[in-house]
């Protein structure tokens, strides 16, 4: 007689059958920062606790990390992300694209990547906030970006 | 050699013997034991190299209640086989903390190891790595892992990853809204 056949089913409650153990949120933000930022933040709109944590502070961190992994997908938009651990710098997601090439030269932008951010943030509105990202639209109205804000947390 | 040690001196001994010894012996959740080299348990753990260097590494088995013995034997696999590759610098050094570097590419060997492993096995081995501190083995796994996440919707992921959702439909819109250029970039 197969024992597990007397266990009563209404005492305990029975693990339902899953295609995959739940894995902790930390572990699965580790997960989703290695599967490209639009992956990211689409684990973000999968339940509550993800969200907080892709759209906590350290975001700050996890932008410059996708964006530097070799395999990191960053979408093409993303034209610079706001360093705001070390120096609150801006940085280019992609440094060495035609896009950021004109986006720098052409726009005169160049000296204010790794500077203060307050003269370049005067050419874009934001759109809108949630958490620590904005997102911002270029006056122009053609490009966009995306920056942690920093002053939240600062403040 | 002397035969009538006292009981303190033999007591020495053993525990000379012991930190001596170049394996630790883990036990999993189920009772199981499972011996690694000490050098790449401390290497390759941070959770193992603060129980060897505080002590609390027992001889006869160290519990790891929240490991089952599946996934142990798959972190003691992972030891050995670390063990008798040739460690890059890099590797050691690199970092878990939210620095700027690039994730580390999964060497050839790392990436048969997790190919062959089930679904649940790679699950279960990437809490492991993440209970026992070992960076390496998180990165390579949470890489893995990575390919069934990568361009999946949020309900696909959901269902992968057995994630309930919390949201109401209001809130979902809202977000849909919100992201909606990373809901239709690709």
């Amino acid at each position: 007689m197969d024992p597990r056949g007397m266990r009563p089913t209404a005492t305990a409650p029975t693990p339902t059958p899953s295609p995959a153990s739940e894995l902790p949120t930390d572990v699965l933000l580790e997960i989703a920062m290695r599967a490209g930022f639009v992956t990211l933040l689409r684990c973000g709109a999968t339940c509550k606790a993800l969200r907080r944590a892709i759209h906590a502070p350290y975001l700050a961190y996890l932008v410059p990390r996708v964006c530097s992994d070799r395999d990191g997908v960053v979408p093409t938009r993303l034209l610079l992300y706001l360093d705001t651990g070390t120096s609150s710098s801006f940085s280019l997601a992609h440094p060495s694209t035609p896009d950021a090439a004109v986006f720098l030269v052409d726009d005169h932008l160049a000296p204010f990547v790794s500077r203060g951010a307050a003269d370049l943030l005067a050419m874009y509105h934001p759109v809108t906030s949630r958490g620590s990202l904005v997102l911002l639209e270029r006056n122009r109205g053609v490009e966009e970006m995306w920056m942690p804000s920093s002053a939240r947390r600062r403040g | 050699m002397e035969v009538d040690k006292g009981k303190g001196e033999a007591e020495e001994t053993r525990k000379v013997a012991e930190a001596d010894r170049d394996t630790v012996t883990l036990k999993s959740s189920d009772g199981k034991l499972f011996e690694v080299s000490k050098e790449a348990a401390a290497r390759l753990s941070t959770v193992l190299a603060g129980m060897i260097a505080g002590g609390s590494i027992d001889d006869n088995g160290t519990d790891l209640k929240q490991i089952g013995s599946e996934a142990l034997e798959n972190v003691v696999d992972y030891c050995n086989k670390h063990a008798n590759s040739i460690p890059s610098a890099a590797l050691i050094s690199s970092s878990i903390s939210f620095n700027t570097a690039p994730f580390k590419e999964p060497e050839e060997w790392e990436r048969k190891f997790v190919d062959r492993l089930s679904h649940d096995a790679l699950f279960d081995l990437v809490e492991a790595a993440n209970f026992l501190g070992m960076e390496r083995l998180l990165d390579v796994t949470c890489h893995k892992i990575s390919e069934m996440m990568k361009g999946k919707s949020p309900d696909q992921i959901r269902e992968v990853f057995n994630i309930k959702n919390d949201y109401t439909k209001e809130e979902l819109e809202e977000i849909r809204q919100e992201l909606a250029w990373a809901f239709y970039d690709d």
